[in-house]
C-alpha cells in the first residue's frame, strides 16, 4: 500500500452542492489529509463535522487579514469552522485549505491541524490557522463540510487522502 | 509532472511513558522529512527536537494564537522548538508537523516548520533554523522537564 494514496476527489458540479462528504473511509490507514479548494454562493464559514456528529468541537484559531492579526476560540461547539471564499470576494477566485486529521481510526479523541488561504484581490482577505479537536473516542468513518447557508459554488473540490505510517525503527528511552 | 513521493520511513506508539524517542540512521535518499506527533505529557510541558545530538545552533521565529490573544517572538533554544504558548498537557490532544527541508544536503543551514496544535491553549506556527550544514541522521525528540505520555505518536515520513 502507498503510503499517502488518494481516496476520493469530490468535484461539485453545475448549480452547486449545499455539503460535501466523504462516506464509508477506509479504516486501513493512519492520519488522513483534506485538500480543499472552494467558493461559497454566499458568505459565510466553512464547516467541518464527522460521523455526522454536531457535539464535541473545540478549535483555537490564528486569523491575519493583511492590516490585523486576531485569535478566536470556539469550545465544545457544534462544528469546527474556518473563514471560507465568500461570494463578495473576486470572482473567479477559490479559497484553499489543507485538514490533517491525525490517528483517525483510534479509540482517542481527535486532533486536527488545519491551514487555509482565501483571497480578495487588492483588499484584505483571511490567512488562518487552526488547532482542532473532536472530543469523541469513534473512528472518523465520515467527513462532512458545511455552509450555515448557501452552496458550495461549481468547481469547488475537495480531495481525501489516506497516510499510513510505517513501523519500528525508532528508540525509546 | 510526477506527484511528490511519500514514504513511511518509522513509527512508535509509546507502551509506557519516555522521556526521549530517537529515530537514527536516518535513510538520507529524499528530500525532505515530514515527523507527526500526537499525543500528550505525563505533565503540562514542552519539548524539542534535537539534531544529530546536537544542542546548539537553533533559532525560531513564533507565532500563535490562544483564542483571545495573538502574539509573535523570536528565541534560541537547544533544539527544534515544538511549542511555545501554553504546555503540552495530559490530555493527548496535542498535535505538531514538522517539516524538515532539505534535511540531507550539506550546503545549506536546515530549516524547519513546525505546526503546532493544542485545543486548549494555543494554535501555533514556529519557523526553526538549525545553523548547521550537516547532513541530518539523526532526530531525538524529547520533553523538556517530565516524559511523553503513553499513547503518544510518532511518525517519521521521507518526501521526494
Amino acid at each position: 500500500m502507498a503510503t499517502k494514496e488518494l481516496i476520493q476527489t469530490i468535484t461539485v458540479g453545475s448549480g452547486g452542492a449545499a455539503s460535501i462528504e466523504f462516506t464509508s473511509i477506509p479504516q486501513n490507514a493512519t492520519d488522513l489529509l483534506l485538500v480543499l479548494s472552494e467558493r461559497h454562493s454566499v458568505d459565510g464559514n466553512t464547516r467541518l463535522t464527522f460521523n455526522g456528529s454536531s457535539a464535541g468541537y473545540t478549535m483555537k484559531r490564528l486569523s491575519g487579514t493583511g492590516s490585523s492579526a486576531n485569535s478566536n476560540e470556539y469550545n465544545s461547539g457544534s462544528f469546527i469552522y474556518m473563514e471560507g471564499q465568500d461570494n463578495s470576494y473576486t470572482a473567479s477566485i477559490f479559497g484553499n485549505a489543507c485538514i490533517y486529521i491525525l490517528n483517525y481510526t483510534a479509540s482517542t479523541n481527535k486532533s486536527i491541524s488545519w491551514d487555509s488561504v482565501t483571497e480578495n484581490n487588492s483588499t484584505t482577505a483571511d490567512q488562518q490557522i487552526i488547532a482542532g479537536l473532536w472530543a469523541n473516542s469513534a473512528a472518523i468513518t465520515q467527513i462532512t463540510l458545511g455552509l450555515p447557508s448557501g452552496v458550495f459554488t461549481q468547481y469547488s473540490t475537495a480531495s481525501l487522502y489516506k497516510i499510513t505510517k510505517g513501523s519500528g525503527g525508532a528508540t525509546v528511552s | 509532472m510526477a506527484t511528490a513521493q511519500y514514504t513511511a520511513l518509522a513509527n512508535v506508539t509509546l507502551a509506557s511513558s519516555a522521556a526521549t524517542v530517537t529515530f537514527s540512521s536516518i535513510n538520507g535518499t529524499y528530500r525532505d522529512l515530514m515527523l507527526v506527533i500526537n499525543g500528550g505529557a505525563t505533565s503540562g510541558d514542552n519539548a524539542r527536537v534535537q539534531i544529530n545530538g546536537s544542542t546548539t545552533g537553533y533559532s525560531m521565529m513564533h507565532m500563535y494564537g490562544s483564542g483571545s490573544s495573538t502574539a509573535s517572538t523570536f528565541d534560541t533554544y537547544d533544539g527544534v522548538l515544538l511549542k511555545y504558548n501554553g504546555s503540552i498537557t495530559t490530555a493527548l490532544t496535542y498535535n505538531a508537523i514538522a517539516h524538515f527541508m532539505d534535511y540531507s544536503a550539506t550546503d545549506k543551514q536546515k530549516a524547519i516548520l513546525v505546526r503546532t496544535n493544542t485545543s486548549e491553549n494555543s494554535v501555533e506556527a514556529i519557523a526553526n533554523r538549525w545553523g548547521n550544514t550537516a547532513a541530518i541522521t539523526s532526530l531525538a525528540i524529547k520533553t523538556v522537564s517530565y516524559s511523553w505520555a503513553a499513547g503518544t505518536t510518532f511518525a517519521l515520513y521521507g518526501v521526494k
